[in-house]
């Protein structure tokens, strides 16, 4: 897709209302967060950042918000070791923190994985965001493993399971394909965030970064003079 | 010249990247020769406010900044943090502020309670424009702007109001007297919202 900071100039154009960074390659055997590049990143975002990736103390999202971020996502971090959501809940305040939880359905269950998707967990989505939430998780970052980047809809069983047990906002992510997806899963009362929806498009899947108005989601835009 | 202060606190390359967007070149320095130069001043600022003072402390601001400010009328912007190092005091810390308004901050109750008032109030919320300072002008009605804060300014002078929002109660979010103006949002982080009414900071106050 080439340099996120390109794509972030675009979705800045977009007037899009928060940006999310994931390094999939900070994670827990990884190099950690790559300050200078989420720093710059951040300067060009004109939205809040979220970030995340291979943050595992607490002294990882002090720099992460000095360096101009406004969300820190936990993933692997927080389901290995949920008193660490807690005490960054606590200590930078529960709308910094999201608890991100990627799941694939084995079996009819929603069976949670971390390290980037490679290891499997005994947790199940909706009991983990229900005790993640308790401990202090703003928001859940929810990613269907098995339909990520393949355009076939939203998993809407399971977000409407997760959301049901939990009142914090659901990100659903993972399958989306045009702005109906996009409308069943905010009609859930979720909201959703997609990517290749946003950068692939027509016939050749060309890459044109885009991002849906408004209107087109249902709801009423605001009136510029 | 447009000047952004930088004390060290924070990351400020968003608020110039935008202002240099909107065609308004701008230094970002936390030199007091290049306060003195300055014919329009934005200070924005996150962290505690006793830190944001000892930053403008520490590197000689306070003096040059009164003088820019009261001395000559120099239009002057406080984001955030900034507006509230306008004020006299704040229940986050024991520093005196600059004084500039008659705004003290004050903590919002905190609870450890989904249900209850989240602290810190963060996110997209809504501004009521009060009053006729044209900060928000050219704006849709209510417009929208991200807030980051656990602290809120209050004052007992209501002509102050520039704007209100709601979190749990109606407090103000910007403070216009004369040409010192103070948002408690982020600009820098409202895409078209943010660029809208620093346009008119910089074209009309």
């Amino acid at each position: 897709m080439g340099d996120a900071l390109n794509a972030l100039r675009i979705f800045n154009e977009k007037g899009v209302d928060e940006i999310t960074v994931l390094d999939i390659e900070a994670g827990p055997n990884g190099s950690g967060p790559n300050l200078p590049r989420i720093r710059e990143l951040a300067q060009e975002c004109f939205a809040p950042l979220a970030y995340g990736g291979g943050v595992t103390d607490l002294g990882a999202i002090e720099r992460l918000v000095h360096a101009g971020v406004e969300k820190v996502i936990l993933n692997t971090a927080s389901v290995e070791n949920p008193s660490f959501l807690e005490e960054a809940a606590r200590e930078f305040g529960t709308s910094t923190m999201v608890a991100a939880i990627d799941y694939r359905n084995e079996d009819g269950a929603p069976m949670v994985y971390t390290r980037g998707g490679s290891r499997p967990t005994t947790r199940q989505a909706h009991e983990l965001a229900k005790e993640l939430c308790d401990r202090g998780a703003g928001e859940i970052l929810l990613q269907s493993i098995d339909r990520d980047g393949t355009r076939a809809g939203y998993d809407l069983d399971v977000i409407s399971s997760v959301s049901k047990g939990v009142n914090v906002s659901v990100v659903a992510c993972g399958g989306a394909n045009d702005v109906n997806d996009l409308r069943l899963v905010l009609e859930m009362g979720c909201s959703a965030a997609a990517g290749s929806m946003f950068v692939l498009f027509g016939r050749l899947q060309a890459v044109l970064i885009t991002y849906p108005r408004a209107s087109e989601l249902g709801r009423q835009e605001d009136v510029w003079p | 010249m447009l000047l952004v202060v930088d004390t060290g606190l924070g990351n400020v390359g968003s608020m110039s990247n935008m202002l240099g967007r909107l065609g308004f070149p701008c230094v970002v320095s936390g030199e007091p020769r290049d306060v003195e130069r300055a014919s329009k001043i934005i200070l924005p600022g996150v962290g505690a406010f006793d830190k944001g003072m000892r930053a403008l402390r520490a590197r000689n601001l306070v003096g040059v900044l009164n003088e820019k400010v009261l001395g000559q009328n120099t239009p002057v912007l406080g984001v955030c943090l900034g507006l509230h190092l306008f004020g006299e005091s704040s229940e986050e810390g024991t520093e005196n502020g600059l004084g500039w308004l008659p705004l003290k901050a004050r903590k919002f109750p905190a609870v450890w309670d989904r249900d209850a008032l989240q602290v810190p109030h963060m996110g997209w919320n809504t501004v009521r424009p009060a009053g006729s300072s044209g900060l928000f002008s050219q704006l849709p009605q209510n417009p929208r702007f991200y807030f980051v804060h656990s602290y809120y300014v209050a004052s007992s002078d209501g002509n102050l109001v520039a704007g209100t929002t709601e979190h749990g109660f109606e407090f103000c979010s910007a403070a216009v007297r004369g040409r010192i103006a103070g948002v408690q949002f982020h600009p820098e982080k409202s895409h078209r919202y943010g660029m809208g009414l620093l346009r008119n900071f910089v074209e009309s106050f």
